[in-house]
């Protein structure tokens, strides 16, 4: 993509934000309920743990104050990738695919694989995003451990990186639809593996898990990364890797997004 | 007496009937039924890693041991594919919305009874072609399991499980049939899910929680679907105990089979369709 068709696209998402943020407007009620269905799920996260830790001191060596940190950046990512792209777009990308729906979507100016995957954003889940910075505080305070400025600029492009990365597994697992006969509840499938391995901490898995985790199918680089870099035990080298990892991945999302629409014969919409 | 006997024998071949033409609808859609079985046991396969990782430093955690913790995730993952019901979502809302229960209700069958048979039929199926991956699990973690069973209680856990099984469907119907007064049903599902994961033994046994939560726990419905009949399966429970939670567990069914009954007749007469 040239500089000027980001600029473009950066101006459509801003659009597609106001349209989504009125659309929600209009049904408020929605709106509340919507909200409370996200906020009952931290909290039973937040009390999952409390039971958790009532029990036991550590879980994989990390205290309940560590574990704070890391919830922190699990609902960062629970609120960015499920409010812009899951909930509204990957969900139902596979319905998209199987009714021709995609049609309206390919003769658009726009990369499709951005339209697709941003076209309606859930905003309720994004007021999650402050609990989810006051689990990052209160998990360092807990920890009594304090950041400095180089730990917050790598905790941000770790976080970055790894929502970019999640988001490119996504979509990957979602575009396996395009090769399937009909399998509506396939987006379920990353939600169920994505949401479980990153709500805990990467070191419950047995070395050789944990290596692939971060590696190959990095959601380490999700939660455990950037919470081990702002909590200070892991460098700032971290966030390059992160990085590195976040282009190929996209990369290659982008490239199976391509193959798959190859294999895409529309329903005669 | 003969009119009587023979409605039973006209609704049995209407039970038959529904069952065998879901069961062949499910069937042709089998990838999805075992979809939902992988999606279902992914968590609880999270869960126990967790486990194994606690584990490695201390023997026992709220009284169990490791073999106990790994049971009940794994008969878990097992009864969750009989127990969990979903046509309140996926039925009773959808058609309420969509002015499709009109077309039910013509027909000389009772509502109740066709949800039964779809939710029955989709369970067989689910459990059995789960069957397979209960067993790969359990190769896959070479772990035994640790059962406490005995005959007086295997004939007990027959009631329970049914037991078990009407209150599941009878919290999932009633919040179903709030689609006749409400826009948005979904966020009571959600409520009855977390109820479930934190209460009912989803996210793990009870035991762990503190001592006033379960005493209150034992007063609620969500216990009784999953969590009650694991401890039975898994754990010691004294005669007297389980005569006492097998009361409730069946008042439980009953009052929520009776406040069904009761919005559902409430729910038809302000229930409004056209154009069907």
């Amino acid at each position: 993509m040239q500089p000027g068709e980001i600029k473009h696209h950066l101006k459509v998402f801003w659009k597609l934000l106001e349209i989504s943020f009125m659309t929600k407007m209009a049904f408020r009620f929605n709106f509340l309920f919507g909200y409370l269905i996200d906020i009952g799920w931290l909290l039973f996260t937040l009390a999952f743990f409390k039971v958790f830790y009532l029990n036991v001191s550590e879980i994989a060596g990390w205290d309940y104050g560590e574990i704070l940190v890391l919830l922190g950046v699990y609902w960062i990512y629970q609120s960015l990738i499920y409010g812009v792209v899951v909930i509204h777009n990957l969900r139902r990308l596979p319905l998209r695919i199987w009714n021709g729906e995609l049609d309206f979507y390919l003769l658009k100016p726009l990369n499709s694989q951005f339209l697709v995957s941003c076209k309606e954003i859930w905003f309720p889940i994004f007021l999650n995003l402050i609990p989810a910075v006051i689990f990052i505080f209160q998990g360092m305070g807990i920890t009594e451990r304090s950041f400095n400025l180089s730990q917050i600029l790598a905790f941000l492009v770790t976080t970055l990186a790894g929502l970019l990365i999640v988001y490119a597994i996504w979509f990957m697992a979602v575009c396996v639809t395009f090769f399937l006969d009909k399998v509506d509840n396939l987006p379920y499938l990353p939600q169920a593996l994505i949401d479980y391995v990153t709500n805990y901490p990467i070191d419950i898995f047995k070395t050789r898990t944990r290596f692939i985790l971060t590696w190959f199918i990095p959601l380490a680089f999700v939660t455990s990364i950037p919470a081990r870099v702002l909590l200070g035990q892991l460098n700032s080298i971290y966030a390059l890797w992160a990085s590195l990892l976040a282009g190929i991945f996209i990369f290659f999302s982008h490239k199976f997004w391509r193959l798959g629409l190859k294999h895409y014969t529309s329903a005669s919409s | 007496m003969f009119y009587k006997n023979k409605q039973v024998s006209g609704d049995f071949k209407k039970i038959r009937a529904y069952l065998e033409n879901y069961l062949q609808t499910f069937f042709y859609y089998r990838p999805q039924v075992f979809l939902w079985s992988v999606i279902d046991m992914a968590p609880l396969v999270v869960l126990i890693i967790v486990w194994q990782a606690v584990f490695q430093n201390q023997d026992k955690v709220a009284g169990l041991s490791f073999e106990q913790m790994f049971s009940w995730y794994v008969l878990l993952s097992l009864v969750r594919q009989f127990l969990t019901t979903g046509s309140g979502k996926n039925v009773i809302t959808q058609e309420i919305y969509t002015g499709q229960l009109s077309f039910h209700l013509l027909k000389p069958f009772s509502y109740l009874k066709r949800i039964f048979t779809e939710e029955v039929s989709w369970r067989s199926l689910q459990t059995l072609l789960f069957l397979p991956l209960f067993f790969l699990f359990l190769k896959i973690f070479n772990q035994s399991l640790s059962l406490n069973l005995s005959f007086f209680k295997l004939i007990a856990l027959m009631l329970i499980f049914t037991f078990s099984f009407l209150i599941s469907a009878f919290l999932d119907y009633l919040c179903g049939v709030a689609a006749f007064w409400l826009v948005q049903t979904t966020t009571l599902f959600h409520l009855r899910d977390i109820f479930y994961w934190l209460l009912g033994g989803l996210a793990f046994p009870p035991s762990l929680l503190p001592l006033w939560l379960q005493k209150i726990n034992l007063g609620l419905p969500f216990y009784y679907v999953f969590a009650f009949p694991l401890q039975v399966l898994t754990q010691e429970v004294t005669f007297f105990d389980l005569g006492i939670r097998v009361l409730i567990q069946g008042g439980w069914a009953f009052i929520l089979f009776f406040l069904y009954k009761l919005l559902w007749k409430k729910g038809l007469f302000s229930y409004a369709a056209w154009g069907n």
